[in-house]
């Protein structure tokens, strides 16, 4: 470990069993115009938000497209890097003498990131992008050790072999290519993948959204199983109110870069507070011919003009709205 | 010689298709998308069709519509369509191509696109793109036509039709322009609108407020619905009857009720427990179905869910009919005998 690094670690601060802590995080990109790319405005994609995760919870993040989900949850491990906040994560591998530590993410270079980054991982939302077409299944699912592990070349074979079968694959599979495995047996790849390392956090960015009906719940079965195996903690993000219920013990409800309601799962569904997680919640089609009912609230009108610099950026279809809030910022 | 044989009149029935096959001749042997599709549709009932990607829901859907490419597809099956003077069209007849057919295509029965982003041509404005549909059909002048089609884009809760009008799919949302694709679909009132996959690519919110404006123009134009989805909640929402099926096969038909609560078959049966719920079950164990969808390549004359059916038995060698179990509900499997009562086969373990 460099120096430097060692200087960045603090002793833990934060409150016990709290993994990751995130504080005014906010990711706005440039918007460029005219022949000098002059930068006009800026796409405010993840703005102020705040939020912790406890050790082995699944926070779930739930909101439209286009709410930022994905730029947050790229944003936690810098796959894309914020423009301002801080980032505090927990971690065991940097602590010498067993005494929790935590490091501040944002402020790593980038060969320091490299020593954290392998406590965490990512599942992304696309199997059939996410996977080298022209390298093996094998190869794929190695690389991350190849990068990280100092263990001997040997035990990689080993290791990959009993990672895949962890994810229901067999240990054959390595010398086949990605094309030809099905969606669901893909995304089991991502996952075998983001396992081998035996991190200890995990963001699944939409794992489930690309795929038929009867796999995905294969998927989140397996989901849930790997977090109580290795006893993981999850940055779970979804659009599909269903699901993530099912996945979370706490939620997050993202609109348009910010987080306007987070809570337990029970508490959310049954007292939620936010017009914003009102009318997502009325939105639920329950696949029950009995539990028709008239979405009423949803009676909006579409314009592709929203007015987002000034006040609440919900206030076009709040139901709730009152003139005041168009022209205040929330905080 | 006339093409269109007048059947007997029923005033209630609007669309029946009765085994319909559509095999594509691939490299590796026959595609059966569809394989022996029936089913019946009465006025103002509105049929579900559930089923995963690639057992053949949006090709019995094209079928009807008369837009399978034929070459490569070898259609086989009888479609008729009853006008609302009763009088039936059977459509199978009709050159897919000819005058006759795309009168009522459009006119009569009219489909929306599950991509919104790639069926408006990017090149013509909204108000071009509608207002062709209207005078295609419609004796009216450009004028009046422009007056309807933005009465039809205020109809479906666009804001400023009148600029939208003019403007050009790019400058739309998902949203807004799955609901141009609406009023496209409905400015000619049609008998029968086929939904194939209307929201998928659409957001949570978006996807009701699409299910509501389907649902009330429904009412108000007097028009009949075929939903295909493989969202089961937007069916159960939508639908009267519902058709469920796997690998190109029916495997189960009924009324929603029967077929969401009363399931029979075990592939309906995996579907509704392989999903979390909302409310009803919410956070208890899914149970998936097991294994995965293949391809409709080639498929052996058996029952095509048995390598992946919980329940599977030494008779599921042979392809089940589908068996009648009163009520309208139709059961593709060999657990039933034909009033709902299991037979006594003895089963493999499982």
């Amino acid at each position: 470990m460099s120096k430097e690094l060692r200087n960045k670690i603090n002793e833990a601060k934060t409150p016990k069993g709290i993994l990751l802590q995130v504080k005014g995080l906010k990711k706005y990109f440039p918007v460029k115009r005219g022949f000098f790319q002059r930068i006009v405005d800026y796409t405010r994609a993840v703005d102020k938000v705040d939020f912790y995760i406890r050790e082995g919870e699944t926070l779930g993040l739930v909101g439209e497209s286009g709410s930022g989900k994905t730029t947050l949850g790229r944003s936690i491990i810098r796959l894309i890097e914020p423009t301002e906040g801080s980032i505090i994560f927990r971690s065991k591998t940097l602590s010498n003498n067993n005494k929790p530590v935590e490091v501040e993410i944002t402020k790593l270079s980038p060969s320091e990131l490299k020593i954290v980054r392998k406590e965490m991982a990512y599942i992304f939302q696309d199997p059939i992008s996410s996977l080298d077409p022209r390298m093996r299944v094998g190869d794929i699912v190695r690389e991350p050790l190849e990068i990280h592990s100092k263990k001997k070349k040997k035990e990689f074979d080993e290791i990959v072999s009993t990672s895949l079968e962890t994810v229901g694959l067999s240990a054959n599979d390595m010398r086949l290519y990605p094309h030809e495995f099905s969606g669901g047996q893909r995304q089991r790849i991502g996952i075998a993948r983001a396992l081998i390392l035996n991190p200890r956090f995990l963001i699944c960015d939409e794992p489930t959204s690309a795929l038929d009906i009867s796999i995905q719940g294969q998927i989140l079965n397996l989901l849930q199983n790997m977090q109580k195996k290795f006893n993981l903690t999850y940055f779970f993000i979804s659009h599909d109110l269903a699901v993530i219920q099912h996945m979370s013990d706490r939620i997050a409800v993202m609109y348009s870069g910010t987080i306007v309601e987070i809570a337990e799962v029970n508490e959310l569904y049954k007292n939620f507070l936010h017009p914003y997680t009102e009318l997502l919640l009325s939105a639920i089609l329950i696949p029950d011919p009995d539990y028709r009912k008239e979405h009423v609230i949803l009676r909006e009108k579409l314009s592709s003009l929203y007015n987002s610099s000034l006040g609440c950026s919900f206030y076009p279809r709040c139901r709730y709205k009152k003139k005041i809030v168009a022209r205040q910022f929330l905080y | 010689m006339k093409k269109q044989t007048n059947i007997n009149k029923n005033d209630d029935l609007l669309l029946k298709v009765k085994n319909l096959r559509v095999y594509f001749p691939v490299y590796e042997g026959i595609l059966g998308a569809v394989d022996g599709v029936s089913f019946e549709m009465k006025r103002y009932k509105n049929l579900g069709i559930i089923g995963e990607s690639g057992c053949g829901k949006s090709i019995t859907a094209l079928s009807v519509m008369g837009l399978v490419p034929q070459p490569p597809a070898q259609i086989m099956g009888e479609i008729f369509y009853y006008k609302d003077s009763g009088s039936g069209v059977a459509l199978h007849k009709l050159s897919p191509k000819g005058p006759e057919y795309r009168a009522i295509r459009g006119r009569n029965i009219a489909m929306i696109f599950q991509e919104p982003m790639t069926c408006l041509n990017p090149v013509f404005s909204i108000g071009d793109q509608v207002m062709e549909a209207i005078m295609l059909h419609q004796t009216v002048d450009k004028r009046s036509a422009r007056k309807r089609t933005i009465e039809m884009l205020d109809r479906v809760y666009l804001r400023n039709p009148e600029s939208i009008v003019d403007a050009y799919p790019h400058q739309l949302s998902g949203g807004m322009r799955q609901r141009v694709m609406i009023a496209m679909a409905l400015s000619c009132s049609p008998d029968l609108l086929i939904a194939d996959e209307p929201t998928t690519a659409l957001d949570v919110t978006i996807q009701v407020q699409i299910l509501d404006l389907i649902k009330e123009l429904q009412k108000e134009f007097h028009t009949t619905v075929i939903i295909i989805s493989h969202n089961i909640g937007l069916v159960a929402n939508m639908a009267d009857e519902v058709l469920v099926m796997y690998l190109g096969k029916v495997v189960e038909y009924g009324m929603v009720r029967d077929v969401l609560k009363k399931s029979f078959h075990p592939y309906t049966r995996g579907l509704l427990r392989s999903l979390p719920q909302i409310g009803l079950r919410a956070k208890q164990p899914i149970i998936p179905i097991p294994g995965l969808v293949s391809k409709p390549l080639n498929l052996p004359k058996r029952c095509r869910f048995a390598a992946r059916c919980p329940e599977r038995m030494n008779k599921c060698e042979a392809e089940p009919p589908l068996f009648y179990l009163g009520r309208k509900h139709y059961v593709r499997c060999w657990l039933y005998k034909k009033n709902g009562e299991r037979s006594n086969v003895e089963r493999v373990a499982k």
